[in-house]
């Protein structure tokens, strides 16, 4: 659950940052396409500005072309050479008025049309001046009318010149005022495309920081879950422990309780059986004997389970006890139990560990015991324990050469009241392993067994292992 | 015969009839008297409510005593008439099903003589009440009774 919230989280960051660089990215775009825009623009501006000069740069060449062919026309005595210039004069003229149309072609502002009427005026009425002062030269006409019209023409040429001056100051400030706004709207883009990255940048920031702090808020309240699910596992183990408690408690003392009809059942049966052997037929006989057998059996089971239940109430005291010594006492007690069993016993000697000497003692017994049921019926029947390591642990062992078992169901000889054998073979009210199991899940050891049918078995046990989990295991 | 009474403190009327029983077949032939809960087995003992105005003089030779009682339990018994001169010194051997250790360790603590547990088989409770007929009646020598010899 943690990984997979921090994959989404790292997705989330790596979101924001893709958001961020593209809206830098889109930002920077945009600035350069709009200073490319304006750099056009402004290019255009000057060509057209360029074009628009050049124009008023070829009227001025054409009417100072003009005046200088009228000067020559005044120092020229030859017919001839005057049919020339006038000729040069009248090109002049053209050129001017090529000029002036182009000019035209080529758009003009409010201000520049009134530049350009100016000029115009002046150059027509000097042009009709000049015309009547060449008619007058070459009528050989009179001195007196050209120096009347002279000023007359100075005045128009010099009122066409200003005109001229200020349709290039006019297209000069033109271009300067917009030189200047595309500055401004330069100077605009570059304000926006700042601004507009340090919110990019800024969004990611805070992108990051609410990334971080919802996947800090995640953390808590996994945390918070994991926290009440421990407590709740706790509290739910308790009340089943509790429960445990309670029904174990109702076992044993339903296991005692029960001894006294029971000896009530089997001691008049057997009073019945004493006193009436005439009476009964053997039937009759059979079945009261089946009776005290089941009632003997009973009594036997119910001791067990009191056993078993019991140990879960000892609170146990470890001390090094030497187990080899504890074998031979339970060796001793069990070997009671069955005089016609003649069992050799090998014990290793010098086994000592930690352990509570009673409950250990009654593992034995509960293990030497389930070693006699098993040999009973052998020629030779062998128990021995000893200690052997297994995974550098010492591991203790008691073996025997009896019937053995099949070790497909090892495990269910650790369940109470499980029997892998028909009571008739083998005996033995199946609490005994539990018992030992209990025992040992108290030491914080494990018991398994290894066997094979018809070929002994070995019921192996730790002590103090470092989980204690108790479980069964199979090797 | 007439001092050597057994006082049998019993609620369980078939364990009763089988002490009976045991104690008949070992030819045990003492009075024995049957008392059915604590409170009974006290006012026997020290002369009180039905058996007001007793001799308690004459205390029973052997109390075979059940420890799970109505009324007062077997363990209280024997603190109460081991506190009591009149029968601090009766010998009492604790006959129950219980194989709880703390009620064995108590039961000696106060000053039980023997305790046994009643086993299933009747055969085999019949030779317990044999064995121990035989040793507190037969064999062993109580204070009071080599006083009144």
């Amino acid at each position: 659950m943690q990984v997979s919230d921090t994959k989404k989280s790292n997705r989330h960051l790596l979101l924001g940052f893709a958001l961020v660089l593209l809206i830098m990215g889109v930002v920077t775009a945009a600035s350069l396409i709009h200073i490319g825009t304006l750099n056009q623009y402004i290019a255009q501006l000057i060509i057209e500005t360029s074009l628009k000069s050049d124009q008023v740069f070829e009227m001025r060449d054409a009417m100072r072309q003009r005046q200088l062919r009228l000067r020559d026309m005044f120092i020229s005595n030859d017919r001839l050479d005057r049919e020339e210039i006038w000729e040069q004069h009248t090109l002049a003229a053209s050129r001017f008025m090529m000029a002036r149309l182009r000019l035209i072609e080529l758009g003009l502002s409010e201000a520049e049309k009134k530049a350009m009427e100016r000029l115009t005026v002046g150059a027509s009425s000097g042009s009709i001046d000049q015309q009547e002062m060449i008619d007058a030269i070459k009528e050989g006409g009179s001195a007196k009318i050209i120096a009347d019209k002279l000023p007359e023409a100075i005045q128009a040429q010099n009122q066409a010149f200003a005109g001229m001056k200020l349709l290039i100051e006019i297209q000069r400030e033109q271009v300067e005022s917009q030189l200047g706004f595309a500055r401004q709207r330069f100077r605009n883009t570059i304000w926006i495309a700042m601004i507009l990255t340090g919110i990019g940048l800024l969004s990611g920031v805070l992108i990051s920081i609410l990334v971080l702090r919802r996947e800090a808020g995640l953390a808590v309240q996994l945390a918070d879950y994991q926290g009440s699910l421990e407590k709740k596992v706790k509290e739910r183990t308790e009340k089943l422990e509790v429960a445990n408690r309670e029904l174990e408690a109702y076992s044993h003392s339903l296991a005692h309780d029960l001894q006294t009809p029971l000896r009530a059942v089997t001691g008049f049966s057997q009073i019945l059986q004493e006193n009436s052997q005439e009476k009964l037929n053997s039937e009759d006989k059979d079945a009261l004997q089946r009776v005290i057998t089941a009632g003997k059996f009973m009594a036997t089971l119910l001791d067990n389970l009191l056993i078993l239940t019991s140990i879960s109430r000892i609170a146990p005291v470890f001390e090094r006890v030497d187990l080899s010594q504890l074998a031979k006492i339970a060796f001793e007690h069990i070997s009671r139990r069955y005089p016609e069993v003649e069992a050799e016993v090998i014990i290793s000697e010098g086994i000592v560990a930690p352990v509570d000497r009673k409950l250990l003692l009654l593992a034995m017994e509960c293990l030497f015991d389930n070693a006699f049921k098993a040999v009973r019926y052998r020629k030779h029947p062998e128990i021995r324990f000893g200690v052997t390591l297994r995974s550098q642990r010492s591991v203790y062992y008691i073996q025997d050469n009896g019937i053995g078992f099949d070790s497909r169901y090892a495990e269910n000889l650790f369940a109470k009241f499980q029997r892998l054998h028909a009571p008739g073979e083998f005996g033995g009210t199946g609490v005994g392993l539990a018992t030992v199991q209990r025992i040992l899940r108290l030491h914080r050891g494990k018991i398994w067994a290894e066997a094979a049918q018809g070929e002994g078995a070995v019921f192996y046990f730790s002590l103090n292992e470092t989980s204690d989990d108790g479980e069964t295991r199979l090797d | 015969m007439q001092e050597r009474i057994i006082l049998l403190v019993e609620d369980n009327p078939d364990d009763e009839a089988l002490t009976l029983r045991a104690l008949k077949k070992n030819n045990i032939l003492n009075e024995v008297i049957v008392v059915r809960d604590g409170a009974d087995a006290l006012d026997y003992l020290f002369g009180t409510g039905q058996y007001e105005g007793r001799d308690t003089t004459v205390q029973p030779e052997l109390i075979l005593l059940d420890l799970k009682l109505p009324k007062i339990d077997g363990l209280e018994v024997l603190r109460q008439l081991r506190s009591d001169s009149r029968t601090e010194l009766q010998p009492v051997v604790v006959l129950t099903t219980s194989i709880e250790e703390k009620d064995l360790v108590s039961s000696y603590k106060l000053g039980a003589n023997s305790y046994i547990r009643k086993p299933v088989d009747f055969n085999q409770f019949t030779e317990a009440v044999r064995q121990l007929g035989l040793y507190w009646l037969v064999l062993n020598q109580s204070p009071r009774h080599q006083r009144v010899t």
